[in-house]
């Protein structure tokens, strides 16, 4: 098991609470083939995370409403259906962005753009790099690394065979290690909530 | 001998015969997860919330059981059984349904008569659980064996031959997932209570 918890300070942990279904909405790319590749890249990354959801801790689902989901998953060239400004992504390769109000330590909503007053449930962004999408293997792997940081893995692993590695992920499925430190993560008391 | 035992004699072949049951089945816990390590939760402090356990609901089960007299006040019997019920999960964020948990066995054994109406049996035979791959069950289920332990009633309502029967069944309970993040195999005990007729006995 490696480090899980979000480096505030103190280091907290950031998860769902247990039982919950958290839904992605996958933008529409710049053309269907690049939406189609975002979309059977959640569709595998989603079956492997959920797999590792034992007890029920979790279920990764698509929404095919933004005004339903809580995650957003698009292309960097892509404006997403939320407002950014606030907690803008910093674009790499594949990046999970949110921001905490560590007043109520809860994460930000991000406005939804075509609906700026309707309450959003939107607290999290996961971006992948426009230029990645010439290696589906590739972008497969970064979707499946980004959606562990969705689920809580505010960290990285050190070991380069582990899916959630610092580095360009390698690995095409959660290790032993991944699916440990996700299962302890979820028996932790959560002290941040998306 | 096999075929010797099966056809029996002509007297015991008339009285063969076949029970279809219905009933309840309620199942002991299939996992207790510890979760992490001694040192680990050490590590982990309080905010470590603890284990997790994997429990079917009260379900239902159902039985066809086929039955061949060997001698006076002893039954052979060949059971094929099914059931269904809920699998559910909890920890210390409460409890949480997870998927049905289907299983099928079967048992041959035997039945002996205490008294014309009362009856013991005994059998073993193997199980299986059908089920989502998902969680626990992410790799497939696998047979495990079972044994299966009975008493029973029986007597005739408006001229129909029915029995109610309480049940036993003890199993091994591993799954190929729970293998690979070297869980052990533990003990499962499953009680049921059943009451069936004879559908087609006129006698």
């Amino acid at each position: 098991v490696y480090e899980f918890r979000l480096l505030t300070t103190p280091a907290r942990v950031l998860r769902w609470p247990s039982g919950s279904v958290i839904r992605v909405h996958i933008a529409a790319g710049p053309s269907a083939e690049r939406t189609a590749l975002l979309e059977s890249a959640f569709i595998n990354a989603a079956a492997r995370w959920n797999a590792l959801a034992s007890y029920g801790e979790f279920q990764l689902e698509r929404a095919a409403d933004a005004r339903q989901a809580q995650v957003v998953l698009s292309w960097s060239d892509v404006a997403p259906p939320v407002d950014t400004r606030g907690c803008p992504p910093v674009i790499r390769q594949g990046v999970t962005t949110f921001c905490v109000d560590f007043n109520t330590l809860r994460l930000v909503p991000y406005p939804l753009v075509n609906d700026p007053g309707a309450p959003s449930r939107i607290t999290m962004l996961v971006t992948i790099l426009a230029t990645e999408a010439s290696s589906p293997a590739l972008v497969e792997r970064l979707v499946m690394h980004e959606l562990g940081h969705v689920l809580g893995l505010a960290q990285h692993s050190p070991n380069t065979s582990d899916l959630m590695w610092n580095g360009e992920p390698t690995a095409s499925a959660p290790s032993v290690r991944d699916a440990s430190t996700v299962q302890v993560l979820y028996h932790v008391r959560p002290e941040i909530l998306p | 001998m096999l075929t010797a035992l099966l056809v029996g004699t002509p007297a015991a072949a008339q009285l063969q015969n076949v029970w279809l049951r219905a009933g309840v089945v309620r199942s002991t816990r299939l996992v207790e997860d510890e979760i992490a390590s001694g040192t680990l939760r050490t590590q982990l402090g309080p905010g470590f919330t603890g284990a997790a356990r994997v429990t079917p609901t009260v379900g239902i089960a159902g039985a066809a059981v086929y039955e061949m007299p060997l001698r006076a006040g002893v039954a052979l019997e060949a059971v094929l059984g099914f059931s269904h019920a809920q699998l559910n999960a909890t920890d210390a964020e409460g409890s949480r349904n997870l998927h049905s948990l289907n299983a099928l066995h079967g048992t041959l054994g035997f039945r002996s008569d205490v008294t014309r109406a009362v009856h013991l049996s005994a059998g073993l035979g193997a199980l299986r659980y059908f089920t989502a791959r998902r969680g626990i069950f992410a790799a497939g289920s696998e047979l495990s064996p079972l044994a299966e332990a009975g008493a029973g009633a029986q007597g005739r309502i408006g001229g129909k031959h029915v029995q109610l029967r309480a049940l036993i069944q003890a199993h091994r309970f591993g799954t190929p997932a729970l293998r690979r993040v070297d869980a052990q195999s533990g003990g499962v005990l499953r009680f049921s209570v059943q009451a069936g007729f004879a559908p087609w006995r006129r006698q």
